[in-house]
């Protein structure tokens, strides 16, 4: 697929915009804080429905505007859709496909499916279990949006859990006979979020050993690992999460069971995929404290293109978009020839740079500068 | 902010429920230039409906009376009740005419983020009313979502030691619809909940 058209109508620095974009690999180029990211950024929220830079949408919209519009046309094996978000301060966001409204998030989600790289992209490797969680998340719903309802439906029950939790803290015999209910949805919900977190992470760690090698010119060993705490509290420790669906609810059964107590005294939900792990390991170690800087871009740009692949193997509409934001500038000479020959034979490719010579030399077919919200052919 | 007793007026309509408080205000000035008699009806009718308007002692149902209209109906069956979160969805179950028994309102769903418990719905009315040994079935009318789900579990495992038949509202497909447009949640509901036709 690729995108053909953009608009946007006071989203960030953009009071109003309209862009038409071609196929192939196009460069967006322009200094710093004059909205390259910002237009990527519109480019990604309309395929996830959410900021990779913000939690929460308020500080998209402009400043002194109650909303803000985006809309995207989508080329998929030349059929095209307009996708079209509304959000709004005061009022619930809106959703357009073909001009029509959409009720259901999941109606609009990966319609539009891309895969974006920025240098954030250094935490997946090195900062906390949440920025994985999150990559496996969104990375699930743009690919089976019906996920979208069931990570919605888990965190809901988790805030039901945990209000009971705290209600009955510090009261000597308190009221828990609907514990057990919120149990069996917690267990129900989570277990499906789990095997499908499961499934995306096998079918993940081949390609990322494939691209790692190549990208790093390394002969270690990476693997990818998706792990539950199991045991009581003070006997606790990591193993893999079981494919049996029928283990892993087991197992979350008895960990909530063993942690009764420590749950009751902190009023929080302490077991869950809301806290499984992804662990990267590379030559048997874990990637989050062992890789070097070289090593942990070579992960992280790997585990991009692998979601690249698993994204294009299992989509009837093409290939998804790749968004580069700024990356170029951070890889040394090797990683960014080396990347360069992964991303050029998809679809279309947006690529972001301060000013064309820190852009790879590509065979462009489009060019574009961005300066104050304004974007010139 | 206005003066006085207009600006009153537009708080204590912006504490309703689905009143912005840009509605409150176009509300506020439209009673105030409107006729008079208009607003002092809507007053009258506000005062009227809140000294009169109680809740039904058997069900809790609205009702002016010390029982409601279904309550007190001789024509409906004995024999069932069905369990709705709100009077409202009564209304709603009564426009199908496909129930004929009485009703049981429970006041809300289980949600303790909003502090709500068994504790704090009409659980224990209920139970009573089931000592009633001619009552031999119980509908379940929750909402079809997380809350009015959890509520439904803690009834069936409630009311699973009594000698009661104990059913639960379908949930499937829209009538009118098209499987094809139906959300994977639907048509799995639908399929699990599927009916025996020969």
């Amino acid at each position: 697929m690729w995108l053909k058209s953009l608009q946007l109508a006071n989203f960030r620095n953009y009071s109003q915009l309209n862009v038409d974009f071609s196929v192939g690999q196009v460069l967006l180029y322009g200094q710093n804080g004059e909205g390259k990211t910002n237009l990527v950024e519109a480019v990604s929220y309309l395929s996830t429905l959410e900021s990779h830079r913000v939690s929460g949408y308020q500080t998209l919209i402009q400043k002194d505007q109650p909303t803000a519009q985006l809309s995207g046309k989508v080329n998929h094996n030349s059929r095209e859709l307009l996708i079209g978000v509304e959000l709004n301060k005061e009022s619930n966001n809106r959703y357009f496909l073909n001009g029509s409204a959409r009720k259901k998030t999941s109606e609009i989600l990966g319609l539009i499916r891309t895969v974006s790289f920025s240098p954030e992209d250094l935490d997946l490797i090195r900062r906390d279990p949440g920025d994985r969680r999150k990559f496996l998340d969104s990375s699930l719903v743009q690919l089976k949006p019906r996920l979208s309802g069931v990570k919605a439906d888990y965190e809901r029950v988790l805030k039901q859990r945990n209000a009971l939790l705290k209600s009955a803290r510090g009261i000597k015999n308190p009221e828990l006979s609907t514990l057990e209910i919120w149990n069996d949805q917690l267990v129900a919900l989570g277990t499906e979020l789990a095997a499908e977190r499961l499934e995306l992470v096998t079918a993940l760690s081949p390609l990322l050993q494939t691209f790692y090698t190549a990208l790093s010119d390394s002969k270690d060993e990476i693997s990818l690992r998706l792990v539950s705490a199991v045991g009581s509290d003070e006997n606790e420790k990591w193993t893999d999460i079981e494919s049996d669906p029928k283990t892993y609810s087991q197992l979350f059964y008895e960990r909530l069971e063993s942690l009764r107590n420590k749950e009751l005294e902190r009023g929080i939900t302490l077991a869950g995929p809301h806290r499984d792990e992804l662990l990267i390991d590379k030559a048997g170690l874990l990637a989050r404290t062992h890789a070097s800087q070289g090593e942990a871009w070579s992960l992280a740009l790997g585990l991009k293109l692998a979601l690249g692949d698993v994204s294009r193997k299992t989509s009837n509409n093409g290939d998804p978009i790749l968004l580069l934001d700024d990356v170029f500038a951070v890889l040394d000479k090797g990683r960014r020839e080396r990347l360069v020959e992964f991303v050029t034979d998809y679809e279309q490719v947006l690529i972001t740079a301060a000013d064309e010579t820190m852009a790879p030399n590509l065979d462009w077919s489009g060019k574009m500068h961005v300066s104050g919200g304004v974007v010139s052919a | 902010m206005y003066d006085g007793v207009i600006q009153e007026l537009i708080d204590q309509l912006g504490r309703l429920p689905g009143v912005g408080p840009k509605s409150a205000q176009r509300i506020a000035f439209h009673l105030i230039e409107t006729d008079s008699e208009v607003a002092l009806e809507l007053a009258d009718v506000l005062r009227e409906a809140k000294e009169k308007v109680r809740f039904c002692i058997t069900c809790g149902n609205v009702s002016e009376t010390e029982q409601c209209s279904i309550c007190l109906d001789p024509k409906r069956e004995l024999t069932s009740i069905c369990v709705v979160e709100d009077s409202k969805d009564i209304n709603s179950i009564e426009r199908t005419r496909e129930f004929r028994g009485k009703y049981h309102v429970l006041g809300g769903a289980i949600s303790p983020i909003i502090g709500i418990g068994p504790d704090q719905l009409r659980i224990k009315d209920l139970l009573k009313r089931l000592s009633d040994p001619e009552i031999t079935e119980v509908i379940l009318a929750t909402n079809p979502n997380l809350e009015g789900e959890a509520t439904a579990t803690y009834l069936i495992r409630l009311l699973g030691s009594m000698e009661i038949t104990v059913s639960k509202l379908a949930s499937g497909l829209p009538v009118g619809g098209d499987l094809e447009y139906a959300d994977d949640m639907t048509l799995g509901r639908a399929f699990e909940g599927r009916k025996r036709v020969n």
